[in-house]
């Protein structure tokens, strides 16, 4: 029988009068890896620390293990782990010594299990430095070390890759994607990384000004998108002044070298025949499917896109 | 609680902080028994005074110099480090994200404050004999051990006091810069008030902190006792309501 780990039912978190966190609702079982995407100030930090006892709620439910979070918080807060964007340590103390202050504070953690997390995120050699001399990827694997260390059912990660080189973002998103697998662990994870949310996540919740736009299978997010081209070329300030007087076309994005843009109704060929005569050197029009980006700037856009050039 | 109970202790410890402090309160003792030392050999004190009863009162008259303004500041210090400083560097969390109870939580700061307390009187204690026999020699050991500890201990009624006001202030204005001029600044205040108005300085909590050291004898205890009590249920009920419902956003 599939149990569910986490449940959350109707959360509301309201500042003053303005509801930042607004009747959002998900679930999750073992082992399942929930991306939760928004635009900066949606409200997935204040979700993480809601669940997490940080920040009081204004009304709903949590569930951890079929508990209330109210009734038996502390209890079952021994299930949460948690990392923040940055973590945050006792710098006077060195990398093991932050652990075994916070081990100290749960039964049946020894030093077997500090020295094996330290292992796990690659934090061996720098054990014995104080965490001031640490560098922030450092910091952000000790993080990862010390929710890890009571061996939580549910960990919850706000944008652990925070200031990390590339290879330091892959190496922790296979360490997630290990717990995930291996051991069961659910894990609820912010992240500005859409590319690599898509890879690990089999569940995704979009929110935007504390509303949800989207819940479910990462799988079928897909579903939600029109159909996508990407206009390939090196005037781009050209292409996006013929797209914008025309509602049909709805540009997504544009970098540099491209523009894409969705349409419901409209062909390939349409396109090309909108822009034939804007004379555009090296240009292409390929269609593309969508990334979870490509979705994730459709479900929040606010304004035309015109307005935010 | 016992636990974190040890890990506020082995902050305290770890950062070094208590051992300055003890080093300036031993340091304190020693110079100032030199300088009373001086003073009386310049004739300062005029003839009713012995180097004797100078020897004798020297634990005491110590107690007085340091209650009132060290003690309390190197107090305020800790608590800064434990609730203020801890907030702004975002390690406050740590021990609610391990699924301790906020009251629990706030009860071992408190404690461990008290005991880091504790342990700078004991030291001052120590050394006021220490700077005793080095400036006025063996006389010391002929003062009432029993009446001087008894003095030591009840001076931690309003020391305690002051440390449960302190976190309130710490909860309110996370920010130890300020906290420490704001405690300066009413220690001053009400050492101002009770001068100005004596009638009224015995409902004040910070009088204690001077009178209890300094008129041990005189001093009306069971009234220390109730006005000290009184101000540590009232900034201890607010501290404490104010940490359970607290917003930890950093």
């Amino acid at each position: 029988m599939i149990k569910t780990i986490i449940r959350v039912d109707n959360l509301c978190k309201k500042y003053n009068d303005k509801e930042v966190v607004d009747n959002l609702s998900f679930s999750a079982e073992a082992g399942d890896v929930i991306g939760l995407i928004g635009p900066n100030g949606a409200g997935k930090s204040t979700t993480m620390k809601i669940i997490t006892r940080l920040i009081s709620k204004s009304s709903g439910d949590i569930y951890i293990n079929g508990q209330q979070l109210d009734n038996n918080s502390n209890v079952i807060s021994r299930d949460v782990g948690f990392t923040s964007e940055s973590p945050s340590f006792y710098n006077y103390l060195t990398g093991i010594q932050n652990l075994k202050l916070i081990a100290n504070l749960y039964p049946n953690v020894d030093m077997d299990r500090i020295r094996s997390l330290l292992e796990f995120v690659g934090l061996t050699e720098a054990a014995n430095k104080k965490v001031k001399a640490y560098s922030t990827g450092m910091k952000q694997r000790l993080g990862l070390a010390r929710a890890l260390l009571n061996r939580p059912k549910v960990i919850i990660l706000d944008e652990p890759t925070n200031g990390l080189d590339p290879q330091g973002m892959r190496e922790i998103y296979q360490l997630i994607s290990k717990l995930a697998k291996e051991e069961k662990v659910t894990v609820i994870i912010s992240s500005h990384l859409l590319y690599y949310l898509e890879k690990i996540c089999n569940k995704i919740i979009v929110i935007n000004h504390g509303k949800t736009v989207y819940y479910g299978n990462t799988e079928k997010i897909y579903e939600v998108s029109k159909e996508l081209y990407k206009v390939i070329t090196n005037d781009t300030e050209k292409v996006l002044k013929r797209l914008f007087e025309i509602e049909e076309y709805e540009v997504i994005t544009s970098d540099f070298d491209s523009v894409t843009v969705s349409m419901s109704n409209s062909t390939r060929e349409d396109l090309m025949n909108l822009l034939d005569d804007l004379e555009l050197e090296d240009q292409d029009i390929i269609k593309i499917d969508p990334t979870l980006e490509d979705i994730f700037l459709m479900l929040v856009k606010e304004e035309p896109y015109e307005k935010v050039v | 609680m016992k636990k974190l109970f040890e890990n506020e202790m082995y902050k305290i410890f770890r950062s070094k902080r208590i051992y300055i402090f003890c080093g300036i309160l031993a340091f304190v003792a020693l110079v100032f028994s030199l300088i009373v030392k001086q003073v009386y050999m310049a004739g300062q004190f005029g003839e009713d005074i012995t180097l004797k009863e100078l020897a004798v009162q020297y634990p005491l008259q110590l107690l007085s110099t340091v209650s009132d303004l060290l003690l309390p500041i190197f107090a305020t210090l800790m608590i800064t480090f434990l609730i203020a400083d801890e907030y702004n560097e975002g390690t406050l969390k740590l021990s609610i994200l391990s699924g301790y109870g906020r009251n629990r939580i706030i009860i071992s700061k408190v404690l461990a404050v008290i005991v880091a307390t504790v342990i700078m009187l004991v030291v001052v204690y120590i050394t006021s004999y220490l700077g005793s026999f080095l400036a006025f020699g063996s006389a010391v050991i002929q003062n009432d051990v029993g009446y001087n500890i008894a003095a030591y201990v009840w001076s931690l009624l309003p020391l305690i006091t002051w440390i449960v006001f302190n976190f309130f202030l710490a909860l309110y204005i996370k920010n130890s810069g300020i906290i420490v001029g704001v405690v300066v600044g009413i220690t001053l205040v009400s050492s101002i008030l009770s001068s100005m108005l004596p009638r009224l300085s015995s409902y004040i909590g910070t009088y204690y902190l001077k009178a209890i050291a300094a008129s041990f004898s005189t001093v009306n205890l069971g009234m220390a006792a109730v006005v000290c009590f009184m101000y540590m249920f009232l900034f201890g009920t607010v501290s404490y309501v104010k940490f359970i419902k607290m917003d930890i956003e950093k």
